[in-house]
């Protein structure tokens, strides 16, 4: 049975592929790698923008993920004539949470509400509330629903009931530890709210269960007192929680136009993709904006009262930050994959030809027999769609498999234009090549030849087409995602040169043969004869293998400017190769330690203070030795100081005349060149900002505003160093470790190794690098491919030549020799077109792609360069590797002459 | 030449032959493609021999293992059993490059479909032997113009192939195959694409090469009407050499 059933497969195999069985099976082969390279690039660049967006996510504040509501007490208690309660603020949270589910809510559960009063004064309290303070503190009693779930309880018990009443309100209250012990209260302890009828009771003294909680962080008062207004007169803030049946109580105390209601509602950010995030834009302004107007049913018979309650949220301004990143990564990865899905079309539409030929004869019998055209292209069609069909589909599911992520449309778009090229590419063929009923042609005769003129409008519209689309790119705005024309720009590129190269190459070959004709051996004379011979079937090959060095060198170029942002980056965030913060200052002893560290070449201690400067405002100062700092620099990507700084060294007391400083990136303009007032200790010293400093925002407490001085130019003043920059590539970072602990304990040493590392593993730098990498092989891959089935069809004339060639004594040697030469002209043009492409890619679309979005560095410009040695590697790949490939091809299938003799005959 | 009546070395009436006379001797060759039940016995036992400056034919319908024995003669291909000796030298065990070097000098071939390079003028086709056999120039050219000049074609030496007949297309093609002095000549059916009288002339011409060359010429062909031109006759049938 089995047997049978086997037997009766293989018959209807047979049937269906006639005398291509092997070519259609590799046809179906191709078509399965071919589909699943069209559809995993699109699906993988989306994954690598959601993992982005997802890093983007879980490295925010909580309080830019959420949605709060807002309102007075005394809008929200509109109609109510004894004003609020709790009740009406959760029946108003559920409402405002019905508003809102068209954003992806967290669970209604995670959503919280408060009330919380105006700050109030307090009598009662410890002497810590009046330490580093000059007048007394204050405090606001916050009611929040879900108290009890975000604490710990550390002594006595929450405070619940209504507040007693009488001429004296006793509202029980909890607080945090650090709030008790800066008002010197406990389990038992009472504040009077003076100007209110309020006494709290504390009843129980808690802990945050998670202080990172959005509970906490929304309102910080609440969980630890903060000193108000540091530099005139100082005073302490906090917070105590009061119980829902205090609300109401409150509402005759307080000025409920002061007091704020506030919901919280936070969002699920985390599962969406970047797509969704982007669309969740107009809905989460939408939503912001006619979320909060309800209406509250007044205790007077009449129509519901409206209250409009303020929706605001920092999500938008979160996501429209990653649009940008994620625009600037869909165009250089898109152009990539739609670029590859081209290829990938061009190398099924070469199977699909193979397919085609390898039936020649057989459909040359079946039409001398009268079998009509269609009949032809159905039988063909059948053979490879039986193939083409479960290929595609099971390429479609391999990359879905291994490409989770949510459904791209690009990716079908491709993958149909994939399977078109595999069914519609042996039908044309067939159609194109059995017009006639004169039998078999010789595959060795000479090609009918396409009609000058209409070879010529041909091309004309094709480098007319091209051209269009490339201006049209030129004059576009830059990086929107999904731009067709900066995703078709290598596709474009390529069309116009493979149009010229087809017309070039052949010309290359008669150059040749006029100069080396008479003297050429046999193989370089037959192989130049029939490259010169070139016909116009050669325009897709060509068109492809162009395309492909094209890919694989702009790739390449791409990769190392992001490896070479990567670097830069860590530089401008680490400063130095190594940075050590010491507690105290940096003995000499210490200097000379890490100065003696094997691979240590230059070394710059660094004092930093804070300093105040005239016209108001503050800044850090770094002050360095200028020599030693202008020899730390020197030989790193980071700017060099000018002269004048390096040359300044002023000793002694404090200089009259302007010190040159280096402002921190973004600063310099701020201050300008005109002279400043520079406020340390008891002097005033002046500076004028002559550059720009390399960031030193890697030494702990160094804000980004900064300004590095001569120490020298601070004279007294100048504070003691406590941190070293030590520069060396070779640097031993195991060394310096041990030293700095051994000489200065508790001191903290960031490597730029580490932050280049952080660099490289970051989702987005990783996932865009592995894509340009994994894009520019599969594009390796596929031009091979190209190279591979168009030697399989030009064996079809190659063969019966070499096996009359052998007849007169030419052997395998000449013969695979008569190949590469034949092989060359179109190898030189193709390798000078792709290699042109990309360098014409650079200035074309290197304004579009922004790369400095991969090197975790978005505002810095990463620019494209051309990369001589990476072309010189892939040109000289592609060579290699096609040397190689027909060597293997022509052994492999260009042998037994007897045979090729027969058939020929 | 001894047919396949005789045994090998045996000339006519018995009389041994001698062996330095003779060019092309097989002995019991055979050649089967595939295995099993699906072999094909394309040639089987065939013992013949031709000596030097013979024209002999070799006769027998389509299938009948013509080409076969030819091409095992003439080194691109190797009998499945038997011996071939071509110039006194075993073919049939000569390693891929004896036998390519064999065809660069001592034996030449022609064929039915002429089998010239489209793109090359009728001169650079008949320089491609000399080429390939890394002939000087200036001796490749006289040489090339000589053979033409032989073969009445020297004012089509710039023509192309498609711009000649199919009888000056052959002769070309013997133009060729003469241009590195080859020993032996094999044509397979080298009239089958021409008319009766063009066939005839190529058939004369080459009698006329073996008459001054002192080539020894093997051809294949299924019209009898070109036998009488020849020395002697191989009929081949299903494979055997049968009796004629």
């Amino acid at each position: 049975m089995i047997r049978w059933v086997g037997s009766q497969a293989v018959a209807w195999w047979r049937a269906l592929t006639g005398s291509a069985s092997t070519a259609v099976a590799a046809l179906g082969l191709l078509v399965c790698l071919c589909t699943l390279l069209a559809v995993v690039g699109p699906r993988a660049t989306a994954q690598v923008r959601t993992d982005a967006y997802r890093q983007v996510i879980a490295t925010a504040y909580a309080t830019d993920k959420v949605v709060i509501g807002s309102v007075s007490d005394a809008a929200l208690g509109v109609g109510q004539p004894l004003g609020l309660d709790a009740g009406l603020i959760e029946r108003t949270e559920h409402r405002l949470y019905a508003n809102l589910r068209t954003l992806p809510l967290s669970p209604a559960a995670a959503d919280w509400s408060s009330l919380t009063t105006p700050f109030l004064g307090v009598t009662g309290y410890g002497p810590a509330a009046m330490a580093e303070a000059l007048l007394p503190p204050q405090l606001e009693l916050s009611y929040r629903d879900t108290l009890a779930r975000n604490v710990r309880v550390v002594a006595g018990k929450l405070p619940a009931g209504r507040a007693g009443t009488g001429s004296t309100v006793v509202v029980q209250a909890a607080a945090t530890e650090a709030t008790a012990r800066r008002f010197g209260v406990r389990v038992g302890s009472r504040l009077a709210l003076p100007g209110t009828s309020i006494t709290l009771a504390v009843t129980a003294i808690v802990q945050p269960r998670d202080p990172a909680a959005l509970f906490w962080t929304v309102d910080p008062i609440v969980a630890a007192p903060q000193i108000e207004a540091p530099l005139q007169s100082p005073y302490w803030i906090g917070g105590f929680f009061i119980p829902a049946g205090a609300v109401a109580a409150l509402q005759s105390q307080i000025n409920a136009g002061q007091a704020q209601v506030t919901w919280v509602f936070p969002l699920s950010l985390g599962n969406l993709t970047a797509a969704q995030a982007i669309q969740l834009q107009p809905t989460l302004a939408a939503a912001l904006a006619t979320g909060g107007n309800i209406t509250v049913r007044g205790s007077q018979p009449g129509p519901p009262l409206p209250v409009a309650i303020t929706l605001t949220s920092y999500t938008g301004q979160l996501i429209t930050g990653f649009e940008a990143e994620a625009a600037a990564v869909g165009s250089a990865l898109d152009m990539l994959s739609v670029s590859l899905a081209v290829l990938a079309a061009v190398v099924v539409l070469l199977a699909g030809w193979l397919v085609a030929e390898q039936r020649r004869h057989e459909f040359a019998v079946l039409r001398a027999r009268g079998a009509a055209r269609r009949q032809l292209a159905l039988a063909v069609f059948g053979g490879t769609a039986a193939v083409a069909a479960p290929g595609a589909v099971v390429g479609a599911a391999i990359a879905v498999a291994v490409t989770p992520s949510a459904p791209v449309p690009l990716s079908w778009w491709l993958a149909a234009l994939v399977v078109v090229a595999a069914l519609a590419g042996p039908v044309l063929v067939t159609i194109r090549t059995h017009r006639g009923y004169a039998g078999v042609v010789r595959p060795d005769a000479l090609p009918a030849r396409v009609p000058a003129v209409r070879r010529l409008v041909v091309e004309v519209a094709l480098l007319a087409g091209a051209a269009g689309g490339l201006v049209v790119l030129r004059y576009q705005s830059a990086g929107a995602a999904g731009d067709v024309y900066a995703s078709a720009a290598p596709v474009l590129l390529a069309i116009g040169v493979a149009v010229i190269l087809v017309r070039v190459y052949p010309l290359l070959a008669r150059g040749a043969l006029r100069l080396r004709g008479q003297r050429a051996s046999a193989a370089t004379f037959l192989g130049l004869t029939r490259a010169a011979r070139a016909s116009v079937a050669a325009a897709l090959p060509a068109f492809a293998m162009v395309l492909a060095l094209t890919l694989v060198s702009f790739a390449d170029m791409e990769r190392g400017a992001v490896l070479g942002g990567e670097v830069a980056a860590s530089w401008l965030q680490a400063g130095a190769d190594a940075v050590v913060t010491s507690p105290g200052p940096v003995s000499p002893a210490l200097q000379r330690a890490v100065a003696a560290v094997p691979g240590v070449q230059h070394l710059a201690a660094v004092g930093i203070a804070t300093v105040g400067i005239t016209g108001g405002g503050q800044l850090d100062v770094v002050t360095v030795d200028p020599a030693q700092y202008a020899r730390l620099v020197a030989g790193t990507p980071l700017p060099q100081p000018p002269s004048a700084f390096r040359s300044s060294a002023t000793a002694g007391a404090a200089p009259v005349l302007a010190a040159p400083a280096l402002a921190a990136p973004g600063l310099a303009a701020e201050l300008g060149s005109r002279p400043f007032g520079v406020l340390i200790d008891d002097y005033v010293i002046q500076a004028r900002v002559i550059g720009q400093a390399a960031s030193l925002t890697a030494i702990p407490y160094v804000s980004n505003g900064y300004i590095v001085l001569p120490r020298q130019a601070l004279g007294p003043a100048a504070p003691q160093p406590t941190a070293l920059l030590v520069n060396g590539p070779d640097l031993n970072q195991a060394a310096l470790r041990a030293v700095v602990a051994r000489q200065a304990a508790g001191s903290v040493v960031v490597f730029r190794s580490r932050v280049l590392a952080g660099l490289e593993r970051a989702p987005l730098q990783h996932g865009a690098y592995l894509a340009l990498t994994l894009g520019g092989t599969a594009a390796g891959v596929c031009g091979l491919l190209v190279l591979l089935l168009s030697l399989l069809l030009s064996a079809s004339t190659r063969r019966p030549e070499l096996a009359r060639m052998s007849t007169m004594g030419l052997s395998g040697g000449q013969a695979r020799l008569l190949g590469l030469m034949e092989l060359l002209p179109q190898l030189v043009a193709v390798v000078a077109g792709g290699l042109g492409c990309a360098v014409a890619l650079v200035p074309l679309i290197g304004s579009a792609l922004s790369l400095g979005v991969f090197t975790g560095s978005a505002g810095n410009s990463v620019p494209l360069r051309i990369e001589p040695e990476w072309l010189i590697v892939a040109a000289a790949g592609l060579v290699v590797l096609a040397g190689v490939t027909l060597i293997g091809q022509t052994m492999l299938t260009d042998r037994d002459a007897a045979r090729s003799l027969r058939i020929g005959e | 030449m001894t047919g396949p009546a005789a045994g090998p070395g045996a000339a006519p009436g018995g009389v041994a032959l001698d062996r330095a006379s003779l060019m092309v001797e097989a002995r019991e060759v055979s050649r089967t493609f595939g295995h099993g039940s699906a072999a094909v016995h394309a040639v089987r036992g065939a013992s013949f021999s031709i000596r030097r400056g013979q024209l002999v034919a070799l006769i027998g319908r389509s299938g009948s293992g013509k080409t076969t024995l030819l091409n095992m003669v003439g080194g691109l291909d190797t009998p499945t059993s038997g011996v071939v000796l071509v110039g006194g030298r075993d073919v049939s065990a000569m390693s891929a490059r004896e036998r390519t070097l064999l065809r660069r000098s001592t034996v030449s071939f022609i064929f039915q479909s002429f089998g010239l390079i489209p793109t090359l003028t009728a001169a650079e086709n008949v320089g491609i032997p000399l080429r390939i056999a890394s002939t000087p120039r200036a001796e490749r050219d006289g040489r090339v113009r000589l053979l033409l000049s032989v073969v009445g074609l020297e004012q089509h030496m710039n023509q192309r192939p498609g711009e000649l007949s199919g009888g000056q297309q052959q002769r070309v093609a013997i133009a060729r195959a003469l241009a590195v002095q080859p020993e032996l000549l094999i044509a397979d059916e080298p009239t089958g694409q021409l008319d009766s009288e063009s066939g005839r002339q190529i058939m004369r011409l080459l009698r006329t090469v073996v008459a001054s060359e002192g080539i020894t010429v093997l051809v294949a062909t299924h019209d009898p009407a070109l036998l009488d031109l020849a020395d002697d006759v191989l009929s081949i049938n299903d494979g055997q050499l049968t009796p004629r």
